[in-house]
């Protein structure tokens, strides 16, 4: 599918994500690839605006007609007249398919709904864009999604490219279903699962607020972007949205598709274990498996200057939880973070555990697994766990 | 272990029929002298390829290739924004055509004094 796109009068190059995070448009053209061409108008839609939301501020034509409920979803979340309407709303599938990239967090996704298809996302080049980031291996993703042995759909994008600042990456986090939408009626889709955790959905992480966020627009079932989804009759599904990257990490390593876990981007043969992801993901591991820190780098590398430098971090609460956890801590370059924080186990075990609501979210026909999952595998919040998630940040 | 007597002339025979299913110490000696050559042989060609791998390494001129790929890389990057600037134009291009073209559809809308709905084009996504 090729997507082109025009700014209305009173749209700029530089836009907003729903993170409130300032976005600059590079071009107005990409392509998804693997998806069919008969997709419901409303899928078609909900992709593009996946795309071009940043950009859009107060209409949007589509060059089909839409349904009167996906129209009334964009105008309550978004103040944004969109048309033309006049198509039947597409009735909700009975799959839930993963959003698969391969990482920690959409594996255990992935371990709790055992027989759901994957969608996974591949980058590909812009035929516009020069590629200054080859260093994303994207091939090497692709390849090990292959290998899970799940039943899994393949779909290619240069979308990514289509946001030049802060780089190339979705234009909004939502972008990452574009194809799974179009193969929604394919797949029979009801549901779409994310691998987002506690503290993307909860916690305001990432770039987001770094607070409580029980209206999170981007990923509460109540917010603007949950109810765009629900109205193509694809829920957002949130499977380990209660649980910490302590936890999706455990699962992951326990898990049937552990020998495919890949959190790294630049790595080929295994994780390059030199970028920042790499370090921040070993900081969780060692905590989890109780073992020092296994790093080559030092407290020199670019990676480690981000933990010399005073709070708040990104993924606050795993910082805590791995200072709190790791032996010998005090001698690696995360030293300097220790004077920031009084983590200890008994503060931060409540990361241990699942937060109630996030399984509530979840649409009663998926809910059950989930919570059943949960209940073997990981356990609830006690009251006093679940205030720590109710005051984080605030 | 056990002795069997043997008859001399069995003996000769057996043991002649052994030797000839050796090599002479004549042909040793040349064999040896063969290999000799062949080592010297490869001692010089060594020699030469050496030389010729340290001609190669001194001839190369490092400080002006360097130069050269700084620039080149200089280049590339300088490029590479440059197109990034040119993207960014083409879209403001269109949406100033697409401005023009919507308000020279309600000029001619305004001059009829009927405006339609629908008439104007604003600008939004297409896909395909």
């Amino acid at each position: 599918m090729e997507l082109s796109f025009r700014l209305d009068p009173e749209d700029e190059i530089t836009g907003k994500a729903s993170d409130d995070y300032p976005v600059k448009l590079a071009t107005n053209s990409c392509s998804i690839g693997g998806t069919p061409a008969d997709a419901h108008p409303d899928l078609f839609a909900l992709a593009a605006w996946t795309i071009v939301a940043p950009w859009t501020r107060k209409q949007i034509t589509f060059d089909r007609a839409i349904s009167p409920g996906l129209a009334q979803a964009l105008h309550d979340g978004w103040g944004i007249e969109a048309g033309p309407v006049g198509a039947e709303p597409r009735p909700a599938g009975s799959t839930l398919a993963i959003s698969y990239s391969g990482g920690a967090d959409s594996v255990a996704a992935a371990t709790m709904y055992a027989e759901a298809p994957f969608v996974h996302f591949r980058r590909v080049a812009h035929p516009r864009i020069p590629n200054r980031w080859t260093h994303y291996r994207s091939d090497v993703l692709a390849e090990l999604a292959a290998q899970t042995g799940r039943e899994l759909a393949m779909v290619t994008s240069d979308l990514e490219f289509t946001l030049a600042e802060p780089r190339p990456g979705y234009p909004e986090h939502h972008a990452v279903a574009a194809g799974a939408l179009l193969l929604a009626d394919r797949l029979n889709l009801g549901a779409l699962g994310f691998g987002y955790e506690l503290g993307s959905r909860w916690l305001g992480g990432d770039r987001y607020l770094g607070h409580f966020t029980p209206d999170n627009r981007m990923w509460a079932a109540h917010g603007a972007w949950g109810r765009l989804f629900a109205a193509v009759g694809v829920h957002i599904v949130l499977p380990v949205g209660g649980v910490s990257e302590a936890v999706t990490m455990r699962l992951a390593l326990e898990s049937g598709l552990k020998d495919q876990v890949r959190w790294c981007l630049r790595g080929t043969d295994g994780p390059c274990r030199v970028c920042g992801k790499c370090l921040y993901k070993e900081l969780i591991q060692a905590a989890v498996e109780r073992r020092p820190l296994d790093t080559p780098l030092t407290a020199k590398s670019k990676p480690a200057q981000k933990w010399l430098e005073r709070p708040p971090y990104g993924g606050q609460e795993m910082v805590e939880y791995g200072l709190a956890r790791i032996p010998d801590i005090e001698h690696t370059l995360f030293a300097k973070a220790l004077d920031y924080f009084d983590a200890t186990e008994e503060s931060t075990s409540w990361l241990d555990h699942c937060y109630p609501p996030a399984i509530d979210e979840i649409p009663p026909r998926w809910r059950d697994q989930a919570n059943a999952f949960i209940t073997a595998n990981v356990g609830y919040m006690t009251p006093d766990e679940i205030r720590r998630v109710e005051t984080w940040g605030l | 272990m056990m002795r069997v007597l043997v008859p001399v002339r069995l003996r000769k025979a057996v043991r002649t029929w052994f030797d000839s299913r050796y090599i002479s110490i004549a042909d040793h000696r040349q064999d040896i002298r063969d290999a000799l050559w062949e080592v010297r042989t490869l001692r010089r060609e060594m020699a030469t390829l050496q030389s010729e791998v340290e001609r190669l390494r001194t001839a190369r001129p490092q400080v002006a290739d360097k130069a050269k790929i700084d620039d080149a890389r200089r280049l590339a990057q300088e490029t590479a924004k440059a197109l990034d600037g040119v993207l960014q134009n083409e879209v403001l291009v269109w949406q100033a055509i697409d401005d023009l073209r919507s308000r020279h559809h309600a000029a001619t809308a305004g001059a009829a004094a009927a405006p339609t709905a629908g008439a104007a084009e604003p600008a939004g996504t297409e896909g395909q």
